[in-house]
């Protein structure tokens, strides 16, 4: 049985107006959301500008959330990503991200590290298992630290079209995968 | 419906879950979110699908001054206090869940007070009484104290009382020992209601008496018993 969504309860409560519950939900969700912004960004200051700019688009958009279909931390986090995401692209046009990946047989943490909340992500950790080594942390961190496919060909230092097609590859299987 | 979505459309919303857009397609990608509705839903399934990576991001506590931007930007002032409060948090607002039934409530409120007879004169002498009304297993948050010489009951809410959700009204009520709740009044949003009392309410406010507050349509309720759910209650005692 699904777990009661608290924070999705919060948004649907913000959708009202109440600006209350809507504080409750900065409270519970903050920390979370400016550690994706800063992940994504690196810069303190500019993290926290693009944290505002998703509260504030939050109030704006309560409406549009679904319980039926996401769960209110899912819902958060994409709009969390899709700013701060934004705010990349238009601060380094061709990016040139900070790590370059060498090696990335090695580095990338075990499947068990995939914390999982529910059937959904248990089958997308066992999926991403299912792909080849190394493309799981390509989509993985590619993922997490919001890079277009040619910062993600920077960082794992292959052609754009080669990470386009293994990336492209990567997520056909997954579904492939989700949908058994 | 994501099989109204050719196998490029499903692609173009997974790529789009995943972040690595950028340019043209990032923005065809964009539009097609905002009007295709099939096109939504496969991203919005994408980012269901891919949001257990997000527990790998850290959480980071933001500094005091991005929620002051936030309420600035959104209220044009600053409302709300930094601290939670009671009023901010979900426990308040899941009224359904942590409500208590108004029968429990009657059916305590009769176990305390015996029944009253006929009609009694309001005894000058009357002691003042005060009652914590508190949701189930919570701190109180509002304290009520009867003032028989001025037949007013005063209402605070220790929290600052300000506004709450604006579609509906709290309602106060009064249960004394035949169980059935007489209607004080729709509260108003502000930390102090005064609330003057018919004489013939003024015999209700005994020791042991229930005060409840539920929440109701604006206006209060349309049929003169409480309608939707208890959130407080507390009983009379003297002071």
């Amino acid at each position: 049985m699904q777990k009661p969504d608290e924070i999705g309860e919060l948004i649907a409560q913000t959708s009202l107006g109440n600006r209350y519950a809507f504080r409750g939900l900065y409270e519970r969700t903050s920390a979370k959301l400016l550690g994706v912004c800063l992940r994504i960004l690196s810069d303190r200051s500019e993290a926290e500008e693009v944290l505002q700019e998703v509260y504030v688009k939050v109030w704006r958009r309560a409406g549009t959330f679904s319980a039926s279909r996401a769960r209110g931390i899912t819902w958060l986090a994409a709009i969390a990503r899709n700013q701060a995401i934004d705010r990349l692209r238009q601060r380094r046009p061709a990016a040139e991200p900070d790590d370059i990946l060498e090696d990335i047989s090695d580095d990338a943490p075990s499947p068990e590290a995939l914390a999982v909340r529910s059937d959904q992500n248990r089958m997308m950790a066992a999926c991403l298992n299912e792909l080849k080594h190394q493309h799981a942390d390509v989509v993985r961190r590619t993922y997490l630290a919001g890079w277009s496919y040619q910062d993600a060909a920077d960082a794992f230092d292959v052609p754009i079209n080669t990470i386009k097609t293994w990336i492209r590859r990567s997520l056909i299987a997954l579904r492939e995968c989700m949908s058994r | 419906m994501s099989d109204q979505l050719n196998s490029d459309g499903r692609l173009l919303a997974a790529e789009f879950a995943l972040g690595v857009l950028s340019g043209e397609r990032l923005r065809r990608a964009r539009e097609r979110f905002d009007h295709d509705i099939p096109f939504r839903h496969e991203v919005e399934r994408w980012q269901e699908d891919l949001s257990g990576l997000t527990n790998e991001y850290e959480a980071v506590e933001p500094s005091p001054s991005v929620w002051a931007g936030i309420e600035q930007e959104i209220f044009g002032s600053s409302q709300t206090a930094p601290n939670a409060g009671l009023w901010h948090s979900l426990r308040f607002w899941r009224t359904t869940a942590m409500a208590t039934s108004l029968a429990a409530v009657v059916a305590a409120a009769a176990l305390v007070v015996p029944r009253l007879p006929g009609h009694l004169q309001t005894n000058p002498a009357a002691p003042s009484l005060i009652a914590s009304l508190h949701a189930r297993g919570e701190a109180p948050f509002l304290i009520a104290q009867f003032q028989p010489a001025q037949k007013q009951l005063i209402v605070r809410i220790s929290d600052g009382g300000r506004g709450v959700d604006e579609t509906r009204v709290p309602e106060l009520w009064i249960i004394p020992g035949d169980a059935v709740p007489r209607s004080l009044g729709v509260l108003a949003r502000s930390p102090e209601n005064k609330l003057k009392l018919e004489n013939s309410a003024l015999d209700l406010f005994v020791n042991g008496a229930t005060l409840a507050i539920s929440l109701e349509p604006e206006g209060g309720s349309p049929t003169g018993a409480p309608t939707g759910p208890v959130i407080a209650s507390g009983k009379l005692s003297p002071l």
